[in-house]
């Protein structure tokens, strides 16, 4: 003869079935959800929310009282950067407040970057988007973020330059980076990253120059000007767009001299 | 009424920019400074060591270079420079060629440069055509 089970039990054994595969209980504060840490650090806990984020949410994210990055994500894309922390002011004029598109992944890279550059928890509201969309195929999805950081960085670059360098190509034609007359980086409109090469060549610098940035402005096409950086015995050249240079010099003067500012 | 003499509208002209060090107006086909204000008290010197680097930032062979590369006449010259160090920040504005005459600016990093720059424009432009 079975024993017939009683259905209280059978519901109380299912339940604590359910239990065991239950995640762990995230910690939730005024702030936010923490973001679960990975083993990677801090910058992979964000990809792995935007990743995470398939309906279209405001991410306001947080890390302390003073820094707070708002994203625009929807289909695990960044769809827009709608506010920085104060540490990626730089970056603020290229990419806040625009729609994103695949190009501008490395330059949201350097923002997420510059937003987990502490080692502390990060906590992640989110809000209800305004009811217009963006087409779902805009934006920079988690993956090309994943692929953007796969890109092997230039050995010679030290990273404060690295940083500048791709803030800075938001508002460039073309930029060459230079050590001893040798262009080892060369970005944007192959012709002019030609010429800057040539002139690298040419004029190789002087090691013992000191650090400064340099522009000049009215001897070329279309408004354009060029930038001359010399910093770390590393000579990089940009060729700017007329709306950007004012922008580009004062990436690079802050980037250089950020101290002897404050 | 009494015309305004170069000292006094360079005077003006720095006073309207707290960062600003020194202004001198300058003609790059000799190397002179014509006229100068600045916050403290200077030596010739300085004011030439400055008209010497605004010569080397406007007319070397580098810029010219520059201008070349980029398909233009090599006599082509930048009218605008702008030259950033750790602690000071140098900008110099140039009439068009074939006009020599030249404003060089020494100001702190935090100056609103590309109001200091137009504005040096205009001022350069008033001088260079009152004679």
């Amino acid at each position: 003869m079975s024993v017939q089970k009683k259905p209280d039990s059978d519901t109380d054994r299912f339940m604590r079935a359910i239990a065991a595969f239950s995640a762990a209980p995230e910690q939730v504060t005024s702030a936010g959800r923490i973001l679960p840490l990975q083993a990677e650090g801090p910058l992979h806990a964000v990809l792995n929310e935007i990743n995470e984020t398939v309906l279209r949410r405001i991410l306001v994210l947080t890390q302390g009282d003073d820094k707070t990055l708002v994203l625009d994500v929807g289909e695990r894309r960044v769809l827009s950067v709608l506010e920085t922390p104060s540490a990626a002011a730089a970056y603020r004029g290229a990419i806040v407040a625009r729609t994103l598109v695949e190009n501008d992944a490395g330059l949201l890279l350097r923002v997420l970057e510059t937003f987990c550059a502490e080692d502390r928890p990060i906590y992640v509201s989110t809000k209800l988007p305004d009811p217009a969309s963006p087409s779902v195929f805009d934006g920079v999805s988690a993956r090309m973020l994943h692929d953007q950081i796969e890109k092997t960085r230039p050995a010679d670059l030290p990273p404060h330059l690295d940083s500048a360098v791709d803030g800075c190509l938001a508002h460039a034609v073309a930029l060459v980076a230079a050590k001893d007359g040798d262009a080892f980086l060369s970005k944007g409109d192959e012709d002019a990253c030609a010429r800057f090469a040539k002139i690298a060549f040419d004029w190789p610098g002087n090691p013992k120059t000191p650090t400064q940035v340099s522009l000049w402005h009215g001897a070329f096409e279309e408004g354009q000007a060029v930038l001359r950086i010399d910093a770390s015995a590393i000579v990089i050249f940009v060729l700017c767009r007329p709306d950007g240079l004012l922008s580009c010099f004062t990436l690079w003067k802050e980037t250089l001299f950020r101290d002897a500012e404050n | 009424m009494r015309k305004v003499t170069i000292s006094e509208e360079l005077a003006k002209f720095r006073a309207g920019f707290p960062g600003c060090r020194t202004v001198a107006f300058a003609d790059l086909s000799t190397g002179m400074v014509l006229a100068s204000d600045t916050s403290e008290k200077t030596t010739q010197e300085r004011l030439d060591a400055l008209c010497k680097r605004a010569m080397a930032c406007l007319t070397n062979p580098e810029t010219a270079d520059f201008a070349s590369a980029f398909g233009l006449d090599a006599s082509a010259q930048p009218t605008l420079a702008w030259q950033a160090e750790p602690n000071e920040m140098h900008c110099f504005v140039k009439l068009p060629n074939p006009a020599a005459e030249a404003l060089c600016c020494v100001a702190s990093l935090d100056v609103a440069i590309d109001k200091l720059s137009t504005d040096a424009a205009y001022l350069l432009t008033r001088l260079a055509s009152e004679g």
